[in-house]
């Protein structure tokens, strides 16, 4: 009967069917019957990986008619397992809404409204913009000779949401512009963390993965909301927690994190360097070290010179500070005997008297423009400064000029007491942090630290690394599995755009820009910075190759490979003194590559203003954001402070396209290369930026070709012919990696740095970065399933240096070679076969004896010990103690935010004497603690992230799964402040600095706890700082509040503590926001000197 | 019309197969175990994504971090947070320092420091304190249609729209629909709802679509820390029993399962819970009993009811039947 | 429509997993889920007991759902690109 229509009837089926209640099969609709999912029936899979955070999940996105109709997560990656937070849940609707940007906008100066550009015309304006600025604003040499070969007329903003590939033509190509002002994200981000655990262990990055964090017995989150930040990856802190481990939060506000810790420890924002340092005095106190890993792996028993002076002799300074410079000589922080090969070398010496005395010359950019300012420390993102000679050392540790007894003093005054008095900590939860920590580290446990911008971004944020460096090191914690320190980055690929960089103060594989000298030859440039022990010792083989990738046949030995075709920095040129420049007028050309300035760096409303002064401007994004719209509808267009019709920016919005429609590598916070291939084609004007700086730099070549000017020389010479293909012609990222990785004469690809020549007969893009593409084979591209090989995973992807998964894993191992535990083995050495084995690749020379000695004279990776866990720093040692490479001190010291209600109970000093700033009528600064005027701005404010949203919202306020998530702009306030203020939950406050007034939504929560400072209560409002004015979630920019005050290593904001004043009621709009905002300037008796004493 | 429930489900048989299935696949749902939920929402992104719900409301509650608000037509998870002045097990929070002025408490109706009545670590400096806290915890569970045993919804549906699947889950047919709402009161969760936009009922469907090619459901693949966890029911059941023996070894003596147990009022739910407090908390009915029960007993009584007023009837007005 | 018996039936028998999907007129992914009661994209959470089942596949069972996986652009144009670069560049003899 079932042929017969009636058959099919759900009645029929009821009365003659097993169903006889009509509720299930006999209901079954035709339309149920033949249900599929989109995933299988699309055309193709591609393997992805997700653009959002550093975790680097993996995707699988599904194309069918060539268009993208599903993304979820790849099950085979060991590092989300199939998993996606919020955020990469959305990817679908992230690339596939109708509101991305298709066309390209163009707006002339003056222009009041949007214009149609067709993208070919857009690219032609867009080179010769380039090429005339440049041609206006190009500086030959200094007064004095010097040589520059640069234009600080054009910079460029950029990078950590973009493949490894794009970031490195945007440094290729913009550096053979000479243009040396090209930052991104990661100056704003992490920049902290490539001195902190640079100077410390040797190299700038996590020193752990993301899986081993199962093996730790204990995890502290500190400066990091982990749940929040990085969804995916937290399921392996769950992964500790079910073995037993126990999970710390430390944190201004309970968050989702400590919602599954096992204990949370409310802090004062800004607070952790006194809190880490009262730990470590227990340690010290208590003799609770590791001593033998201590006396074996770190530099506690070298001596110091004896003119070093510490904090507890200068009262909160150490020995060699200048107080006209307001920077550290490092002179008499060296070990005793060795003569430091000075980081910038002995010319650069005279070129820094020179500059420090040019301070307060018009038109410099404020003070610490020297060389201290240029981020040098920076380059030990891989491998330490050189040493000359052998520093002397107790092993017994008693010696009152060691490392150990220098620490004990100068954290002596760090006590449980004090930290409650700082820190807001009572002494009985402090006893319990230190408790566990000590209990779970040793031969037999390990503990792990884990943390992100919480600690970064501060003016002191590189010593907040460097504390945990210090704690880790002494309790035996690096190196070895569920131990470390987890460095959490936040961008896909931010971790790559340090690496290749998109940095100023950087060349790929952080071999650092030369500055400006007379006469330096390639050999003056190397011998200022090649260290005579260790890896880091071939450096010119890193830097020639480097040339000969990008000048190739024009870069020979006679003309020192091309080494004058790069432009020189003279000091900071990082992303705020970028800001100075375009409203000083000398920058008049910006490229915006994915980030939005205008919500995401500090001081917001500064940024806006240096726009307004340019004569260009390039945004490329996914969204209009608001770096692109400021002159229509911004803020100060409603203020009435700029007007449309007189700002003469002409803007360039160009779509770009999104990670399905590109080919590329991400890598991800655990040095992990992951390649992500393309899907689809990019629709409309919509180009990747691969396609974008490979086209300008064509265009550009074939506008400047036949020049005989000597500026031009750099750019026609540039190697600049990569593969294209397809109908838009988008070069082949496949052959920009091959030519990253390098190759030898032959052609053929490298597979080890180790392979790298000095003598131009090998090409390198990146030197830590070689092997990836060893064999011919992208490495990055591999997808082994995490069933089909160990834990560690090491065939998905491939990490550097060298593929090794967990870094200075020697230290896994006691000196003779044998694990420290049976638990906690990871790489060992076996005897039988005279090689280190173990779990991991080793972080050591496969073949070297434990046991080790270098004869007299040796050089380079000779004269490493086979107990030199720590490869990459000079003596081969993990350093407590940094004798150089951290400009703000050797020790981490407590010193107040730049903006703090609180006086510096430990020292006179009361803020950290190195830190830059930059005064200017948009960027004042509070009376702090004591002084007059602070009282009027009694709360401490600090910004933070969202699981639903995406660092300036350019990825999640325009995409309306995520924008409902999380509506509104909020502040979150504890009872007791909603008291104090008279605000109203879910009504609307005004939060007001010396910048800018902003107004939230107010969520009072009893996750924000008053916290008994020094006899004071101290209130925390909580800011989350995604909001813009544009997309489907609307509000005011966190970042409006914050100032420029910057770390002096890493010249990174301090977006996570300032202080604030809090008021019921919305905003005023217009004018009477500017008004507000002067109002309380002048009842806090601030002036352009306010906050610039020590 | 329903029949008698017990009849039709047979006591003991599984949902498909008292639902006319031949030999169908052993029965699947999930198992939210809200202790390790993050609440990040990915379940809730997930699912919309999968299933193209549209974005229902940009909508700023002041609920925590709530801002979907409740279960609904365009919302098939949502997920809950609840700040509590309750203790958590053996998690310490210490949100209360131990010293605040008494008007700053008592103006912002006070958070209380809590002895824990147990002596502290000792400091180095030897000073011994009592070691205080305040209770607080902050839980989140991600809600979801419990695709009930006994289900209201479907008994309701007239035009068979909603139907049991061979996987013993619950599913609107959006073909058939014609938007009468009879399920959205009957459903003792609030969990159906009817969109505004097209005016037809629709909810979780597990995925059923996924689940026919062998893919877990959207919201189960995402969740970061695997809270919703898919599965075999009988295999989720014994795994959450296990899961909650070990909450409660480790302290956690308010873990207790919503929805596991087949002798409740729905018959046990295809989607059941770990949870931390009383449903109420959750926002959960703390003894949902499927609202056709009693039906079949309601129509014994009309129909006796009935039976009666005839016989009544027949009395009055037969002749001779009276005198 | 199957049973988890039906699916164990002929996994027992040797077949693969298109061929009982084949069979028995469902998916292969949905044999796979239907026979083991773990989803074909389950991914890592898969326990240790759990993997001693009868019928699951150690691996790569998303390959039972999934479409062709896209193959990667073929390297051959990109090795021949590096060594016309090679000669290009003029790089050096090795010193050696």
């Amino acid at each position: 009967m079932r042929q017969l229509p009636i058959g099919s009837w759900p009645v029929w089926r009821q009365l003659t069917g097993a169903d006889r209640t009509g509720r299930a099969a006999s209901v079954k609709s035709r339309r149920s019957d033949a249900l599929s999912a989109r995933t299988a029936s699309a055309d193709r899979v591609v393997k992805s990986i997700c653009p959002y955070c550093a975790v680097g999940c993996a995707q699988n996105v599904y194309v069918r008619d060539e268009r993208v109709v599903q993304i979820e997560g790849d099950p085979d990656s060991p590092i989300s397992r199939g998993r996606l937070c919020p955020k990469g849940a959305a990817s679908l609707q992230l690339t596939t809404d109708s509101g991305r940007l298709d066309k390209v906008r163009y707006r002339p100066p003056y222009g009041t409204q949007w214009q149609d550009l067709d993208l070919a015309t857009a690219m032609e304006m867009i080179a010769d913009r380039v090429i005339r600025t440049r041609r206006e604003t190009w500086q030959w040499e200094e007064e004095d000779g010097g040589l520059l070969a640069r234009t600080m007329g054009i910079a460029s903003l950029g990078g950590a949401t973009l493949d490894n590939e794009e970031n490195y033509l945007i440094k290729k190509l913009f550096t053979a512009l000479g243009v040396v002002q090209v930052e991104n994200q990661a100056r704003v981000c992490h920049s902290s963390t490539v001195i902190g655990l640079g100077t410390s262990f040797g190299r700038g990055g996590a020193t752990t993965f993301m899986q081993d964090m199962q093996h730790a017995d204990c995890i502290i989150i500190e400066g990091s909301n982990f749940a929040e930040a990085h969804p995916v990856g937290f399921q392996w802190v769950l992964a500790a927690k079910a073995r037993g481990a126990t999970v710390i939060h430390v944190d201004p506000r309970f968050t989702r994190t400590s919602a599954l810790a096992d204990l949370f420890v409310p802090i004062r924002a800004g607070t952790d360097v006194a809190f880490l340092g009262g730990i470590i005095n227990h340690v010290l106190t208590e003799g609770k070290d590791f001593r033998e890993y201590v006396l074996a792996y770190t530099n506690a028993a070298t001596i110091i010179d004896e003119r070093f002076q510490d904090t507890e002799d200068l009262d909160g300074l150490f020995s060699g500070f200048d107080p006209q410079s307001h920077q550290y000589a490092e002179e008499t922080w060296q070990y005793e005997g060795v003569q430091l090969v000075s980081a910038s070398g002995e010319r650069d010496n005279q070129y820094m008297a020179r500059q420090a005395a040019q301070i307060d010359r018009p038109g410099s950019p404020g003070r610490d423009a020297g060389e201290h300012g240029s981020g040098e420390g920076e380059k030990h993102g891989s491998g330490t400064a050189a040493l000359d000679g052998q520093a002397r050392r107790d092993p017994t540790l008693q010696d009152p000029r060691c490392v150990y007894q220098i620490l004990r003093r100068h954290f002596s005054r760090y006590t449980p007491e004090m930290v409650e008095r700082i820190c807001g900590i009572p002494p009985e939860v402090f006893a319990e942090v230190c408790r566990h920590l000590v209990d779970n580290s040793g031969p037999e446990r390990t503990s792990e630290f884990v943390y992100a911008v919480g600690w970064t971004q501060h003016t002191d944020g590189s010593q907040f690394i460097r504390s945990a460096s210090i704690l880790q090191l002494l309790l035996g914690n690096i190196g070895r599995p569920g131990g470390g320190i987890q460095a959490l980055r936040g961008h896909a690929s931010i971790q790559g755009s340090t690496d290749i960089p998109t940095l100023f103060n950087l060349l790929p594989g952080y071999i650092p820009m030369p500055h400006a000298h007379k006469a330096q030859t390639l050999d003056d440039f190397i011998l200022a910075d090649a260290a005579r022990k260790g890896f880091w010792a071939n450096m010119r083989a890193y830097l020639v190759s480097l040339l000969k990738a990008w000048w190739g046949p024009a870069a020979r030995a006679d003309n020192d490979f091309c080494f004058n075709y790069l432009p020189r920095i003279t000091g900071s040129h990082s992303h705020y003194d970028t800001t100075l420049e375009q409203l000083g007028g000398t920058c008049k050309g910006y490229f915006l590559l994915g980030q939005n300035p205008a919500v995401g760096s500090a001081n917001s409303r500064m940024q806006r203003f240096g726009m307004a002064n340019l004569d260009w401007l390039v945004v490329r994004d996914l969204n209009m954001i608001e770096s692109a719209t400021w002159w229509k509808d911004g803020p100060e267009i409603e203020s009435g402070e700029l007007v449309t019709e007189r700002i003469g920016t002409e803007v360039f919005v160009l779509p770009a396209a999104a990670h399905t429609e590109k080919a590329g590598s991400f890598t991800n916070t655990n040095r992990l290369l992951q390649w992500h291939h393309q899907a689809v084609e990019p629709t409309d004007d919509r180009r990747s930026d691969l396609w974008f700086m490979y086209h300008l730099g064509r265009i550009i070549r074939q506008k400047l070709a036949g020049s005989t000017d000597p500026m031009d020389r750099p750019i026609l010479d540039l190697t600049w012919d990569y593969p294209t293909t397809g109908s838009i012609a988008e070069p082949v990222a496949e052959a920009v990696l091959a030519e990253i990785n390098g190759w030898n004469s032959d052609g053929r690809p490298l597979s080890t740095y180790t392979e790298l020549a000095d003598d131009g007969s090998t090409v390198c893009g990146c030197w830590i970065y070689c092997g990836v593409y060893s064999d011919g084979v992208n490495q990055a591209a591999r997808r082994k399933p995490a069933e089909e090989q160990s834990w560690v995973s090491p065939e998905w992807a491939w990490a550097w240096p060298a593929n090794r998964r967990m870094l200075y894993n020697r230290a896994s191992a006691r000196p003779d070679g044998r694990p420290w535990s049976e638990r906690k083995k990871f790489v060992w050495w076996d005897e039988e076969v005279g090689r280190w084995t173990g779990y991991d690749v080793p972080d050591f020379e496969p073949t070297k004896r434990p046991d080790y000695e270098p004869p007299d004279g040796a050089r380079g990776v000779a004269a490493l010990r086979g107990t030199d866990a720590f490869i990459m720093q000079a003596d081969g040692l993990g350093w407590l103690y940094t004798p150089t490479g951290v400009a703000d001190g050797p020790l981490p010291t407590h010193y107040e935010p730049q903006d703090s209600p609180m006086d510096n109970l430990l020292y006179r000093q009361q803020r950290n004497p190195a830190r830059l700033l930059r005064p200017h009528e948009h960027n004042r600064y509070h009376p702090n603690g004591s002084q007059r005027g602070a009282q009027i701005f009694p709360y401490v404010v600090t910004t933070y992230r969202l699981t639903e949203h995406f660092t300036a919202g350019g990825m999640s306020r325009h995409t309306p799964y995520l924008a409902e998530l999380q509506p509104e702009f909020f502040c979150e306030v504890s009872p007791e402040l909603a008291a104090e203020r008279g605000l109203v939950h879910a009504d609307w406050a005004t939060i007001v600095t010396a910048r800018n007034a902003i107004e939230a939504r107010v969520l009072v929560t009893e996750r924000v706890a008053p916290l008994h400072v020094d006899g004071r209560i101290i209130h925390q409002i909580g800011l989350p700082f995604h909001w813009g004015p544009n997309g489907h979630s609307r509000g005011d920019a966190a970042n409006e509040l914050t100032s420029i005050s910057l770390d002096p290593n890493s010249h990174i904001q301090e977006s996570k503590a300032l202080s604030a004043d809090i008021r019921p009621g919305r905003r005023p709009r217009g004018p009477d926001r500017v008004a507000l905002v002067r109002d309380y300037q002048r009842r806090a008796g601030i002036t352009e000197r306010t906050g610039t004493e020590a | 019309m329903a029949l008698d429930l017990r009849e039709a489900t047979g006591g003991e048989r599984d949902p498909a197969t008292a639902g006319g299935y031949a030999e169908p696949p052993e029965r699947v749902g999930f198992f939210t175990d809200t202790s390790v939920c993050i609440g990040c929402k990915a379940c809730e992104v997930a699912c919309k994504e999968w299933n193209a719900v549209p974005e229902d409301g940009l909508l700023f509650t002041g609920m925590s971090y709530d801002n979907t608000g409740s279960l609904g037509a365009d919302s098939w998870r949502h997920v809950a947070f609840i700040e509590q002045p309750r203790r958590l097990g053996r998690q310490e929070t210490h949100l209360a320092p131990t010293e605040l002025p008494p008007d700053l408490l008592r103006s912002a109706g006070g958070r209380t420091a809590v002895s824990l009545g147990l002596p502290a670590s000792a400091p180095p400096d030897g000073h011994v304190a009592a070691a205080a806290d305040m209770d607080f915890r902050w839980l989140m569970s991600s809600d979801v249609c419990k695709h009930c045993t006994h289900a209201a919804c479907l008994d309701v549906c007239p035009t068979g729209a909603l139907f049991r699947t061979e996987f013993g889950t619950v599913v609107v047919q959006e073909d058939v629909c014609n938007g009468c709402g009879y399920c959205v009161p009957a459903c003792p969760y609030g969990v159906i709802d009817k969109r505004p936009s097209n005016g037809l009922v629709s909810k979780c469907t597990l995925c059923y679509d996924r689940l026919s090619v062998g893919q877990e459901p959207a919201c189960a693949k995402s969740c970061p820390t695997d809270s919703i966890q898919f599965g075999e029911l009988a295999e989720l059941r014994e795994r959450a029993a296990g899961r909650v023996r070990d909450l409660h070894d480790a302290g956690v003596t308010s873990a207790r399962l919503y929805g596991a147990d087949p002798q409740d009022g729905v018959g046990g739910a295809g989607a059941f819970f770990l949870l931390l407090d009383e449903p109420e908390v959750y926002g959960l009915p703390p003894d949902p009993v499927v609202t056709t029960r009693d039906l079949p007993a309601m129509w014994r009584r009309a129909g006796l009811a009935a039976v009666g007023l005839l016989v009544a009837l027949a009395a009055v007005t037969i002749p001779g039947a009276r005198r | 429509m199957a049973s988890k018996a039906a699916v164990l039936h002929l996994v027992g028998l040797g077949r693969s997993y298109q061929e009982i999907g084949a069979a028995l007129g469902i998916p292969p992914g949905q044999a796979y889920l239907v026979g083991t009661g773990i989803p074909a994209d389950g991914g890592g959470t898969v326990s240790r007991a759990q993997r001693t089942r009868p019928g699951m596949l150690p691996s790569r069972t998303q390959c039972l759902v999934n479409p062709r996986e896209a193959p990667p652009p073929p390297a051959g144009p990109v090795h021949e690109w590096m060594r016309t670069r090679a000669r290009r560049d003029q790089l050096t003899r090795p010193g050696r």
